[in-house]
Parts: structure tokens; sequence; C-alpha cells
């Protein structure tokens, strides 16, 4: 041990060394957390049945999902997703393009499907990717 | 031994900023992990829009369990008051031989009473009625995906029969066991209660998070929003799309506390012909869609319910008659865009028009 590291540590009383232990897993424990959250984000589907499908952001896919008009393919690719309508009469959700961000949203409405981000768990959204709470249309 | 003690404290000193500086970047970043934040939003599809629920302060299962509240008593309203649904109440009623009694639920009689004072509020610029028009304009079903004009005598037979009443074609019969019966006055009276049931359906279905412990949240479905409480202290920020662009948000409110807030302009459902847009808005004194010349109304008030069907009025009455309305009614705030650029807020309107939009 470099001595002034040995003489700094016998100035301090054993239970302040527990004490600083305690903190640096915090500060390490938050670290993992937050680091490791970055990756799992998560895709979920609604189909126009209503049923849920669930698919993380991070790994690619093309899915052909059941949509009121037809079917409707739901591509993931490079951490972004995407919603190719087949026969929606305005092709909107196709329009909005890809998204790739917690808390964003693009749907088919008459196909009845509906493609958000989520992040970890029950879909927390980040306020400061979105300007407005709420947008009135 | 005295000296000794202040020597040891003296040398510990260092150890307290090296302490409080890692404690504070533990909670830093504990508060920065997006699991603590708090607020949650979920998006889904109901009542043939995007119904988004934000939820502030609640844990994830408080807010997964409101959601799924809120998601439960949209589908109930659905179930009764689409007229698209073969099970659906109003869908029965308005397949009903005319005269029909049918006993209805209170639910129904709330929404049909509450369009009926607005229709007699606005000297009928808003009718629950207009079923029959609103498929003939192929707008039924969400979307009229053809641009196709009716053909004029359909509309002209429609007006014939509504001019035929001083009424609306509607009576309430009370039942024996004191509930209500409707008594349906034929096709120029079918229901079709899409400009008001979705209020309602918002009412309920922020009583039911409340109920369910979450007293700040925000819901938007399309043109409808009702709010309550705030985000941690914070208004909740909401914009208002622009009527022709609809990438641009025209103007912005931010808001606390309890209010509702329904917004109708001819942008969301239409096709174009005859040089026209032709859109979802239909007037009930011409059978067409509105050409008030308004493009976008806002209203602000309590209850959902009310400010879905006010703004529907008032974008039929147009600029004067719809100032006029919105000045009338205590506790109605408007916010009114004409296609010749005009535009007028009453002073009550939370919310402000936004630079270049």
């Amino acid at each position: 041990m470099r001595p002034g590291l040995e003489a700094w540590l016998q100035c301090i009383y054993v239970t302040d060394r527990w004490l600083a232990l305690i903190c640096a897993l915090l500060v390490i424990g938050a670290c993992i957390g937050t680091l490791g959250n970055s990756g799992e984000e998560i895709v979920v589907i609604h189909d126009a049945q209503a049923q849920e499908k669930l698919w993380p952001l991070n790994r690619n896919l093309l899915l052909s999902v059941e949509g009121k008009l037809g079917p409707v393919q739901v591509e993931v690719n490079d951490r972004r997703v995407r919603l190719l309508e087949y026969r929606s009469p305005r092709l909107v959700g196709t329009m909005t393009g890809w998204i790739n961000r917690t808390g964003q949203v693009t749907a088919c409405i008459p196909c009845g499907v509906v493609i958000q981000i989520k992040g970890r768990g029950a879909g927390t959204m980040t306020p400061s990717h979105e300007a407005y709470d709420g947008i009135i249309r | 031994m005295k000296g000794g003690l202040v020597m040891r404290d003296l040398h510990f000193k260092p150890i307290v900023p090296l302490l409080l500086l890692l404690a504070f970047l533990g909670f830093w970043l504990l508060w920065k992990n997006p699991s603590h934040q708090e607020l949650h939003a979920t998006t889904r599809l109901a009542m043939g829009t995007l119904v988004s629920v934000s939820t502030w302060g609640a844990t994830e299962a408080e807010d997964e369990n409101g959601v799924n509240w809120v998601f439960s008593r949209i589908k109930e309203v659905e179930s009764w008051a689409s007229k698209q649904i073969p099970s659906s109440l109003v869908y029965k009623i308005n397949h009903s031989p005319k005269g029909t009694l049918l006993e209805v639920p209170e639910e129904l009689v709330t929404v049909v009473h509450t369009g009926l004072e607005i229709r007699n509020l606005s000297g009928g610029a808003f009718d629950p009625g207009l079923g029959y028009l609103v498929d003939l304009w192929g707008f039924g079903n969400g979307v009229a995906e053809e641009g196709k004009i009716p053909e004029t005598q359909k509309i002209a037979a429609w007006l014939e029969e509504r001019n035929k009443h001083h009424d609306f074609g509607i009576q309430w019969v009370k039942t024996a066991n004191g509930g209500m019966a409707i008594q349906w006055g034929g096709f120029a009276y079918e229901l079709d209660l899409g400009g008001i049931a979705k209020g309602y359906a918002m009412d309920l279905a922020m009583e039911s998070l409340k109920l369910s412990g979450i007293p700040n949240a925000l819901i938007v479905a399309g043109g409808d929003m009702i709010i309550a409480g705030s985000k941690g202290g914070k208004p909740w920020r909401i914009g208002i799309q622009h009527p022709r662009d609809h990438n641009k948000v025209m103007a912005f409110a931010e808001i606390t506390g309890d209010m509702a807030m329904s917004t109708s302009g001819d942008y969301e459902r239409f096709f174009m012909a005859n040089g026209e847009r032709q859109h979802h808005i239909l007037d009930p004194k011409t059978g067409k869609p509105s050409r008030s010349g308004l493009i976008s109304v806002s209203i602000q008030t309590s209850t959902s319910i009310k400010a879905d069907a006010l703004s529907t009025a008032v974008f039929v009455l147009g600029m004067k008659e719809g100032k006029a309305l919105i000045e009338k009614l205590d506790g109605v705030e408007g916010m009114l865009v004409h296609e010749n650029g005009e535009r007028w807020k009453s002073p009550g309107f939370k919310g402000q028009w936004l630079e270049g939009s």
C-alpha cells in the first residue's frame, strides 16, 4: 500500500470506512441500473384483435400482424420501429416513418394496429423527449 | 486525551466531503434512472382513435391498474353507444321500426339528455340524431375512404322528414319500474353519439383513475382531453394541433387542476370533392358539412361531455354566433380559428397562440 493512502486510511474510523463502502456500492449499483436500462426498451404491438405482443427494441424483427383491413407489417431495425400498412386509406401510420424514443407511438387506426415504444417495466416516458404532455387534434 | 481527539477529528475531516459527494452522486443517478420517473404514459386504440393516458406520481402497479380501469370504462361506453356495433343499444334503437319503445339505461339517458340540452342552447347546431346523414356521407366508420358526395335527393328527403316535426323525434317514457324508455322517431333521428359519447367516456375514465388512487392524470383521445391535478406541482403542457399542418402546434396551454378540453376541426376526417373539403362536422340545417368558415374550435369547461358537444355546436354556428354562445355560458371558454385567418379566444381561455403558427 502506498504510504500516503495508508496514512490517510489510518486517520478514519472503521465505521467511516463502512459508510464509505456503502456509498461507493450505492453509486456503482445506480450506474449499473442506469446503463442497464438503456437497452431495455420494448416495442408494444397491439393488433386488431387487441392482442399485445412485446419485442425488445434492440432485436431486429419483421413481423406481419393481423389488421382489420388486411396484414400490417411491423419492422424493428437498428433500435427503431416502423409500421407498413397494406390497405389503409391514408397510410398515416406508414407516413409516420420510424420511431425510436420511449413514449413514441405509431398507429394505423383503420387497421386497428398500434405500436408504442416503452421503457423498462410499465412504460415510463422521459418528459424532455416531448415538449407536450398531450396534443389535442 | 482531549488533544488526541481533536487531532483525530482534524484528520477525519477530508472524508466528509467525499462521503457527501458519493451520496449526492448516488441519489442523482437513482433519480435519473428511468424506473424512478414518475410520469407514465400508455397509448391504446379505443373509440376509433388513439387514447393516451398519462399519470403522475403513481407506482408502476398503480398506473397499470388505473390504465386498465380507464380502458375498461371506455370499452363499456363504446359497447352501448357505438352505432357500428350490432350488439350496442344505439344500433338496436336505430334499427328498430319507427315508434318502437325500448328501455334504456341511465347512462344513455344522461348522454342523450345532455346532447339535447346543447342542441337547445345552440339553436340546433349540435344534434345527436344525425346518424343517417353521417352514414350517407361515409363518415360512419371513422374515415371516408373514397370521396363521394351523397345524392341531393337523399339529403333533401332527410331534411323534409326533419322539418315535419317541431320537436326532436325522440320521446322519453317512464317505465313501470321507474326506469326510462326511448321512443324512436325514425330515420331522420337516427342516433349518432359520436360527438358526445367520447366526452362522456372521458369523464368516466378520469373518475375511475381518481377512484383507483391516481389524482394526477391526463387523458387525450383525438380531439378530447381531460386533466386532473398536476405533474408534481408543475402544469400539464397541452398542444393544440394546427388545422392546416398536422405536424405543427398552433397554440399551447399549461393547465393545473381539473379541466376538460375538446377541439373540433375540419381536418381530421374529410375528403376533397368539387374543390371543397367535405368534412365530418355536418350542419343539421343543410345536411351537409358545415360551411361556417371556422376551421378549428377548442372549448374548455368542467366536463368532457359538454366540451365535446359544445365544440361541435360552436363550429357549426360560426365565429359571431359561436362567440356569443361561449360568452353566454358560465364556466365555458373557447378558442376559435376562421379560414380567413381571424382568431379569437375568450378572456378566460387557458392557453396562448404560438408565434408563427
